[in-house]
């Protein structure tokens, strides 16, 4: 008798059709995953099981949780379910909490919905133990913990009244890598504990080789294979399932270089942060998101820097790019400070050109794509004459068409904007690119588009950039010379290819073990 | 087209246009005083009645429309001119000395009811339509510098805002290029609505006898001089009411209706 059970499910939402015969089960104690790009429909099957389906919805179909049929089911009916039958978990922990509520109240308050038989706050103590928080206070505020002990909190609500499944919708997405494997080993340790059926959506087939025991691949709305983990991962049938488990591990050739001048110069940089005062009579205090640290990139050459949230990559990134001062050492880019007391040295600026990592956040909206990336072009003395002539070769350089330069940005998809950042990058030619996770909100068939577009470019125009990134599998292949940062210093740094089979630092392993992995196709 | 863009802009326009007739044609003369036919209720002649000297309510409102449009304009426009660009410049040195300076001074102007000062100062310069205009325009500034400021600091930290940063353009260039786009449908929500606020203060001001001065007709003169005849004819206070009422109804309809219109985002999703 299987817990849960999805029999041609067919969703629309506004008329647009979202879901196609999506067919799937799930028996107690099973872990499954569905996976599939943005757009697939994975998350939108979750909320379908939930009924949490925005207005306008329409399923067809049938869905059947624990013998309940939750399209018959009546809102009330379905409130008394949610959280104590199903419980679910969400990608973004510091929005699935109430920031003014104490963790204790959150997670009680689902207790004192559904068992109005045990004592709430016992019950949340007992919960937030299970999740591993034992030394954390029930008095205490979401903005009090780190991102990892948030989604534990949000995994203790989930749990809080023994849910027969758990549905988590990318559950560690959101974090990093070392506090990702920890989340991930929770998650399966609770549902063979409690028999609990988890069904985890993600779009990362390596999170879910490690611990699902069948995995239903979508795409489009409809599903293209479903089996069990380690015969859909050894022999994929569907031709998507085998590009996608391609693209995750998709590796691209460089061409090599030869040693040449340093181009970017970073001597004991110190970067320190003015914290808000505490207290009136005492001085303010700093926070030293950088420390000391030093290193050259060499014309032509290709550079990871690798390293956890808050390690200083950004704040790194920043000052490279001489957007703020810096405390303490130097910049130099081509011998000229890339700071130079708050002006603008244009000079310098125009030989440094940088891609973000939102896709969406990294244009402004209300402009036309040939304003957009030429906005360079500000850069330069005098503007080129060539405009035009510019904007199509920028574009078609990056696979896009002369005829996008009319269209705003929001009519393009994640990736064909990141095609947009990087022609804005190169429309000046610069002689360094920063790569600012840069491909680290794509799906895993658009990232290895990308990364194809940059290898490509290195062997058209002898590219150099810094290429900043969480994800050490991109770095691995799109980089030769690899730094490792944490707490603002650099740990390690070497060839790429022997810092991570021969890592000295005992953080790098700790990385290089954390990252999930596919298993080696046979 | 939306409904609300239609029916806000037609009330406004509504507006507009008995405002600009009235300088060609009237129904009759705003202040031609005709005794025997006072206090008549709305009919065929006098399409509005008339009021305690006879005179025609339509033709008055007309050329009160005038009065309140042109002070909301100016008064509008102050605050536009000097507020946008104070709150431009606070969120571009956010954190610094020239906010801290600007915020400041605008909780100064805010800590003042607005009204009394407008009062105030129409006191002290004398009452008239222009003295208005400046004191209802002088508090419209701290709105539209903290409305700017609130809309550009979170663009600050969006990453088109680096980019434009890494292509070196300065604070004042991104504030006009990047910033004023992406804020102008706050801005334009909100000058709708002081506009009407606007309206309602010289509407206010004449009725306590500060605003526009006789003979030109005003909205809320008009309602000064129906108060003590209102049991007996009503539409005196009915008619100039009914103005400012659907008046303020139309300028914020038009606004809510001008901000989904003038998204790029909406307009493509609706194609």
């Amino acid at each position: 008798m299987s817990l849960l059970t999805i029999t041609n499910l067919s969703l629309s939402i506004a008329g647009m059709p979202i879901l196609r015969d999506v067919s799937l089960t799930l028996a107690p104690g099973e872990v499954v995953a569905v996976t599939g790009e943005s757009g697939s429909g994975k998350s939108m099957t979750a909320l379908a099981v939930m009924q949490l389906l925005p207005g306008q919805s329409k399923a067809t179909g049938k869905i059947t949780l624990d013998g309940h049929d939750m399209l018959a089911l009546d809102e009330p009916a379905l409130c008394t379910l949610r959280g104590d039958l199903a419980g679910m978990v969400f990608q973004e922990p510091m929005t699935a909490l109430n920031p003014v509520q104490t963790i204790g109240a959150q997670v009680a308050e689902t207790v004192r919905l559904h068992r109005p038989d045990l004592d709430p706050s016992t019950q949340a103590r007992a919960v937030l133990d299970r999740v591993g928080l034992q030394n954390i206070p029930l008095s205490r505020y979401p903005h009090e913990l780190s991102g990892g002990q948030r989604q534990r909190v949000v995994i203790a609500i989930a749990i809080a009244c023994g849910p027969k499944l758990l549905i988590a919708d990318e559950p560690t997405t959101a974090l990093d890598v070392t506090t990702q494997a920890q989340i991930l080993t929770l998650l399966k340790r609770l549902a063979a504990e409690d028999g609990m059926g988890l069904l985890m959506i993600t779009h990362d087939l390596a999170v879910v080789a490690e611990m699902a025991d069948r995995i239903v691949v979508m795409r489009d709305g409809e599903v293209v294979e479903a089996g069990d983990t380690p015969a859909l991962l050894a022999i994929p049938q569907h031709p998507y399932t085998r590009a996608l488990l391609a693209a995750s591990d998709h590796r691209v050739t460089l061409p090599t270089t030869a040693e040449q001048a340093p181009l970017l110069r970073v001597q004991n940089v110190v970067r320190d942060y003015k914290l808000p005062r505490t207290t009136l009579f005492v001085p303010a205090g700093t926070h030293r998101a950088v420390d000391t640290v030093s290193f050259d990139i060499k014309r032509g050459e290709r550079v990871g820097l690798v390293g956890e949230s808050g390690c200083g990559k950004s704040t790194l990134t920043r000052a490279i790019l001489g957007l703020e001062p810096v405390q303490g050492g130097q910049i130099t880019l081509d011998g000229m400070p890339v700071f130079n007391a708050g002006k603008p040295d244009l000079s310098v600026r125009r030989k440094m050109q940088v891609v973000f990592q939102d896709p969406y956040g990294s244009f402004n909206p209300r402009h036309r794509v040939d304003r957009l990336i030429t906005e360079p072009f500000h850069l330069l003395e005098e503007p080129p004459k060539d405009r035009a002539a510019r904007i199509a070769d920028a574009l078609t350089t990056v696979g896009l068409s002369p005829d996008d330069a009319r269209k705003y940005p929001h009519q393009f998809s994640g990736g064909q904007r990141q095609r947009l950042a990087i022609a804005r990058a190169l429309i000046i030619r610069p002689e360094l690119v920063i790569f600012d996770e840069a491909v680290s909100a794509l799906d895993v068939s658009v990232r290895a588009q990308i990364l194809d577009l940059i290898a490509d470019l290195c062997h058209q125009y002898d590219l150099t950039y810094l290429f900043i990134s969480h994800d050490l599998s991109v770095v691995r292949t799109i980089t030769e010379r690899v730094m490792v940062m944490r707490q603002g210093s650099i740990v390690e740094e070497g060839e790429t290819e022997t810092v991570f089979s021969q890592p000295r630092h005992p953080y790098t392993r700790q990385l290089i073990d954390a990252a999930p992995t596919l298993p080696k196709a046979v | 087209m939306n409904r609300t863009l239609i029916l806000g802009g037609s009330l406004s326009a509504l507006m507009v246009i008995a405002a600009l007739m009235s300088f060609v044609w009237t129904p009759f003369d705003h202040g031609a005083m005709n005794i025997p036919e006072k206090l008549q209720i709305p009919n065929g002649t006098h399409w509005f009645g008339t009021d305690h000297f006879g005179r025609d309510m339509f033709s008055m409102i007309m050329v009160g429309a005038r009065t309140s449009i042109a002070v909301a304009c100016v008064a509008v426009g102050i605050g536009i001119g000097l507020g946008v660009p104070l709150g431009l410049w606070a969120a571009a040195r956010q954190g610094g000395w020239v906010d801290e300076v600007i915020m400041r001074g605008n909780d100064l102007i805010f800590a003042f009811p607005s009204l009394v000062i407008a009062i105030l100062i129409t006191a002290v310069f004398g009452a008239g339509a222009v003295n208005a205009i400046i004191a209802i325009g002088i508090f419209n500034i701290p709105v539209f510098a903290r409305v700017t400021r609130g809309g550009a600091l979170p663009l600050w930290a969006r990453e088109f805002i680096l980019a434009a940063r890494v292509s070196g353009k300065g604070a004042a260039r991104i504030s006009v290029e990047h910033i004023l786009p992406n804020i102008a449908n706050l801005l334009i929500v909100q000058a709708t609505i002081q506009f009407s606020l606007g309206i309602l203060a010289e509407a206010a001001l004449s009725y306590v006898g500060l605003g526009a001065q006789p003979p030109t007709p005003s909205w809320g003169r008009m309602l000064a001089d129906a108060q003590t005849l209102v049991s007996i004819a009503p539409h005196m206070a009915l008619m100039p009411g009914f103005a400012i009422i659907l008046t303020v109804l139309g300028l914020n309809l038009l606004g809510d209706g001008l901000r989904d219109a003038l998204d790029p985002r909406l307009r493509v999703s609706r194609v």
